[in-house]
């Protein structure tokens, strides 16, 4: 490879690199021993910030107008095509940040663990995967990534070997894998008929002419894809598995739900609405509004089911059911405002989601306290950690300045600009219900009454657990508190936005 | 210099609330030491409020500002005309409450945990200071629901079970406030008011007109006490400590007030059906709190039911500016002046109530006896006191205004009868109450006379000076009988009543109130009945579905496949997974592959 190779306007290898910083430590871990802690650590860790320095590199850059891209003929007619851009840099920013920080909490996480080699082998392999969908440039290269983070966290799900574990690893199997079927038969109907589909801001070329000439035809391939992604993405009524695979470590939890799959299919829908049919077109079609009413139905039916579980990470499990459901409310409401709402959601939730999961991680092993009336008291004890969980609550109950807020405000704006004001009745109902299920949790924990014979010393955890909890309540408050700094997850949202809505 | 003075303000007190937060990772003694001296830094947080109302703004000077375009949505603060007599007597009453958390009676069960009073306190005065100088929707927003909830953490100060319980129902109706506001605060700004400047004129426009004002008026209705949100204010005010009662009913009570200041569309459009309404729910919480107060027991809950017969007569004002435009301008600066007076003598009245519990029995029993009638007399509207001056505002703000066939200047007197009645119950309650034991006079007992001191002196001057719209009472024997006679006039009920008790010629509920007849927060107790038999519906409904779920289960197994069918079955999906099998089916979709394309246009 050249210098040339890295520039970053036309073709380049700078996308290539990216999938690989995290795809060579990964294959290279499976090869170390059990007990090689320290080399192990220093490859994950040093590869993690690698990716992070390159994603802050390249930011600036094609928010300037850069799009390197990186092209090899997969078979004939169809290439495998990595390119970056702002939506790809979104989300492999937001992957890059929590890829670090959930590596370190893993480390501390599984200390007293076997297995360790095989967890951070699969565990690298998944954010490469996740890195891989971000860059994919056509429908087929999205489809190959895709697929590869269903595999890679198969194995991560199923980490502790238990019967419960390996039934819900199973289940996830089968529910990712039919989704997966129908993501194929998708995506084969639209390149056979259409031709290699490229994504472009506004929906591709090819597919607007093809939609032309056999309607009928685009929207079932448009169900198709969504059907796919939707077992991702956890659509009502597709969610089935991801309160079963609450079973998984911790960190796993934390990643699946804040970035890796769940966000993965939530991101090929923005992906299919934005820029493969077009915000137009799918509106044309007639596929936005049962979108559009699917995503409502799972705002509110997730938001209920959480509130009738006493277990902490199924009641946070059924919340990202309902949050993630916001991107594609967002997405499918037709308006740039709503659009950059959802997208910035994309970011928000991930963020506070992983600071939920991390605190109940902590709170599960170090106190043995897993479900919500057993957090009674427990500030005293941890009073960082339940800080720590206070803000991504109250953030995800919307409330300023934690990063929610901004989230929902946008969505609200969005949606009166779309002329939907009923829509702002299915946010407030949840923003209720998150509040009924989220308030109690956070009030327990400060001014709850520890159960009798629970110790009253302090026993905050380990740097390792607290340190990347810390960071992303941080990053959650700053995300909304420094909203309308240029770079900040809304200031991209809404640039990405204006690409996908022209004039 | 101003706009430095501005952020000093607002960023001390959260400074000071996150070192209070820091202080607890510190080893027990240091942080008991830290604690003590940070919590001693808090009264000055409302220095710099009041230096920013006291700059010079004559002349045409920019009044003090604040932005920061950068944080959310872009943020910014204005001290204005509206905001700088209720910033003022704001900052003033935390001042005071800061204080006599500060230096709390060496009791140790008042004097535990004045850290995190102290902390809730410092948020609380940050967002109703913010409330009232915010100058867009966002700020607005970000600065009730800090406000909002960090009172809850004043409400449930002392955990107790009452408190838990005043913390619950305060959480579940703050909640459905923020609720509310946010819709309507989205609408008003899709319509074009996000600054708070443009707002009224914008929901005047605004294609929502009656949601916003519907939204507006039940989502600040909480904080305001209005009928029939005001049931959090009885339970509320007895459960938390009297200096966060006086700035819940002093300070923060307001901030519902100054919301329909802000948003309502007073003077752009005429709402004579919400204007009604306004007034009529108002009326009735003003007078109806005067007989449920009188049945209580407890001197604070008769304070809190003073509130919401006190809020009841403002929120009437604020309805009559919906009603009648003309009238908006003269019915907002009667509202500012009496919030000013009633923030000042309702907070004198609570930060009271332990002033004679440490002071009552000693020599400075008198002094104390002075300052409690002076604020009781004010909230009464005594002639020449501070209430003289809201209540002649206005007065003289709805003059000619009538609601169903009854003129509103001959109603909103009598609700100074009311009020008379209920200081009264509340001084009998208090002069049967056991004192403490005697004190030296010291920081808190002067502190205390200098915000009676405040609260008669300072509603005169500044009406005069900063609220040109509202009519200050003159001397003449014509206005001072006009405020005489409805307190006369609760006298001579009182007197009555206490007649006739003496002869026992009233039912003992009412001649020896115990709070028995009606609890306190009244509606509250039917509501919580009834969420409770709810509760018990949806379990025994959980009940039933599980154990539905249970016989389905049953059914099913007995449905399951017996061994036969089993291993006919499994025979069938060893064929399929042999490598000839799985490929004869394969061949067999891909040919049903082939001939649908074939079939297919």
């Amino acid at each position: 490879m050249s210098a040339a190779d890295f520039s970053l306007a036309g073709p380049s290898a700078v996308p290539l690199v990216m999938v690989l910083v995290s795809l060579v430590p990964g294959t290279l871990i499976f090869f170390l021993g059990e007990d090689q802690v320290r080399l192990r650590s220093a490859l994950n860790l040093s590869a993690a910030v690698a990716k992070l320095g390159l994603v802050a590199l390249l930011v600036p850059a094609v928010v300037d107008g850069a799009r390197p891209e990186w092209r090899a003929p997969l078979y004939p007619g169809v290439d495998l095509v990595l390119r970056a851009e702002p939506l790809s840099l979104l989300f492999a920013g937001l992957s890059a940040v929590l890829w670090l920080l959930t590596t370190v909490y893993a480390i501390g996480y599984l200390e007293r663990y076997s297995h360790r080699s095989r967890f951070f082998g699969f565990f690298s392999l998944c954010v490469a995967a996740t890195v891989g969908i971000s860059f994919s440039g056509n429908l087929v290269t999205f489809l190959v990534f895709f697929e590869l983070l269903t595999v890679t966290t198969y194995p991560l799900v199923a980490h502790w070997g238990t019967a419960e574990a390996v039934r819900a690893a199973r289940l996830y199997l089968f529910y990712t894998l039919s989704g997966g079927m129908s993501l194929l038969a998708g995506v084969a109907l639209l390149t056979s008929r259409a031709g290699s589909v490229d994504f472009e801001a506004g929906g591709a070329g090819a597919v607007r002419r093809f939609a032309e000439e056999s309607p009928g035809t685009a929207v079932v391939a448009f169900g198709l894809l969504v059907a796919g992604l939707g077992v991702k993405a956890a659509l009502f009524p597709l969610h089935g598995w991801l309160p079963r695979a609450m079973v998984a470590p911790a960190p796993v939890s934390a990643l699946l739900h804040a970035v890796a799959v769940v966000k993965a299919g939530v991101f090929g829908i923005v992906r299919v609405v934005h820029d493969v049919y077009g915000v137009e077109l799918a509106r044309a079609l007639g596929v936005l509004a049962p979108l559009l009413a699917l995503a409502c139905v799972t705002v509110v039916y997730g938001s209920v089911l959480a509130l009738r579980q006493d277990d902490l990470k199924r009641r946070l499990a059924y919340s990202t059911v309902s949050q993630v459901s916001y991107v594609t409310l967002g997405i499918a409401m037709f308006s740039e405002a709503g659009a950059a709402g959802g997208l910035v959601h994309l970011v928000h939730q991930g963020l506070m989601k992983i600071t939920l999961f991390f605190c109940a991680g902590i709170f599960a092993e170090l106190l043995g306290v897993k479900t919500v009336s057993g957090l009674a008291g427990v500030g005293r004890r941890m009073p960082l950690t339940a800080a720590a969980f206070t803000v991504g609550a109250l953030g995800m109950i919307g409330l300023p300045p934690v990063a929610g807020f901004v989230s929902k405000w946008q969505l609200g704006q969005g949606a009166l600009d779309a002329g939907r004001p009923e829509l702002l009745g299915v946010l407030l109902l949840s923003a209720l219900l998150n509040a009924a299920y989220f308030l109690p949790a956070v009030c327990a924990l400060w001014f709850g009454d520890p159960a009798d014979d629970a110790p009253e010393h302090r026993e905050e955890a380990p740097a390792a657990l607290l340190v990347p909890t810390l960071t992303t309540a941080l990053l959650s408050v700053a995300a909304g508190v420094a909203a309308g700094l240029p770079y900040s997850p809304l200031w991209m949202s809404q640039l990405i936005a204006d690409g996908v809505y022209p004039g | 210099m101003s706009t430095a003075l501005f952020a000093l303000a607002l960023l001390y007190p959260l400074a000071l609330t996150g070192a209070l937060a820091l202080s607890g990772t510190a080893s027990p003694r240091r942080a008991a030491a830290a604690r003590r001296l940070l919590v001693r830094c808090a009264p000055p947080a409302a220095v710099p409020f009041v230096l920013l109302t006291l700059l010079p703004s004559a002349g045409g000077a920019q009044p003090p500002a604040l932005a920061l375009p950068w944080m959310l949505f872009g943020t910014s603060w204005e001290l204005d005309g509206l905001a700088r007599p209720l910033v003022l007597a704001g900052a003033l009453l935390y001042g005071a409450a800061l204080a006599a958390t500060a230096w709390p009676r060496p009791a140790p069960e008042e004097g535990a945990g004045s850290a995190g009073l102290t902390a809730f306190l410092l948020v609380s005065l940050v967002g109703n200071m913010g409330v009232c100088t915010a100058a867009d929707a966002v700020t607005f927003y970000l600065c009730f629901a800090l406000m909002s909830f960090a009172a809850y953490g004043l409400v449930v100060h002392h955990r107790t079970r009452e408190a838990r319980r005043a913390g619950r129902v305060y959480l579940v109706l703050a909640v459905a406030s923020e609720t509310a506001l946010l819709a309507a605060l989205l609408l008003v700004v899709s319509a074009g008011g996000v600054r708070l400047a443009d707002a009224p004129a914008a929901v005047a426009g605004s294609e929502h007109l009656h949601w916003i004002v519907g939204l507006l008026l039940a989502g600040f209705g909480v904080k305001a006490g209005t009928l029939p949100l005001h049931v959090w204010l009885p339970l509320a005010h007895p459960a938390a400590p009297a200096a966060a009662s006086a700035v819940l009913s002093g300070a923060m009570v307001k901030a519902g007030i100054v919301g329909w200041l802000r948003f309502l569309p007073l003077g752009e459009v005429a709402l004579e059906g919400w204007g009604t309404a306004l007034v009529l729910l108002a009326l009735a919480g003003a007078f109806l709190a005067v007989p449920v107060g009188d049945l209580q027991r407890d001197p604070k809950v008769v304070l809190a039911y003073s509130t919401i017969s006190q809020m009841g007569f403002l929120a009437s004002v604020v309805g009559v500016a919906l009603a009648v435009p003309e009238l908006a301008e003269a019915c907002a600066g009667a509202a500012v002046v009496y919030s000013v007076h009633h923030g000042f003598a309702k907070g004198a009245l609570f930060l009271g109530v332990p002033v004679w519990k440490h002071f009552g029995s000693a020599r400075t029993a008198p002094l104390v006896v002075v300052g409690m009638a002076g604020a009781a007399l004010a909230v009464a509207g005594a002639p020449l006191s501070s209430g003289a001056v809201g209540k002649y505002a206005a007065k003289h703000a709805v003059e000619g205004v009538t609601v169903l066939g009854a003129d509103l200047t001959q109603l909103l007197p009598l609700v100074a009868t009311g009020s008379t009645l209920l200081l009264l119950r509340f001084g009998v309650l208090l002069a049967r109450a056991d004192l403490g034991p005697g004190h030296r006079p010291d920081a808190e007992l002067w502190a205390w006379l200098l915000v009676v001191a405040t609260g008669i002196a300072v509603p005169w001057s500044l009406t005069r000076r900063w609220v040109p719209s509202a009519d200050l009472p003159g001397l003449e024997l014509v206005t001072l009988w006009d405020a005489s006679w409805p307190i006369l006039l609760g006298l001579v009920i009182g007197a009555a009543w206490w007649a006739l008790s003496a002869r026992e010629a009233l039912p003992s509920w009412a001649a020896h109130p115990d709070g028995r007849a009606v609890s306190p927060g009244d509606l509250v107790v039917p509501e919580e009945a009834l969420l409770r038999r709810a509760r018990r519906w949806a379990a025994g409904t959980q009940e039933r579905g599980a154990r539905s779920r249970a016989a389905a289960a049953e059914a099913a197994r007995r449905l399951r496949p017996g061994p036969r069918e089993l291993d006919a079955a499994r025979s069938a999906v060893r064929a399929v997974h042999s490598w000839s099998g799985s490929g004869a089916v394969l061949l067999a979709l891909v040919a049903l592959v082939v001939l649908a394309l074939a079939v297919a246009p």
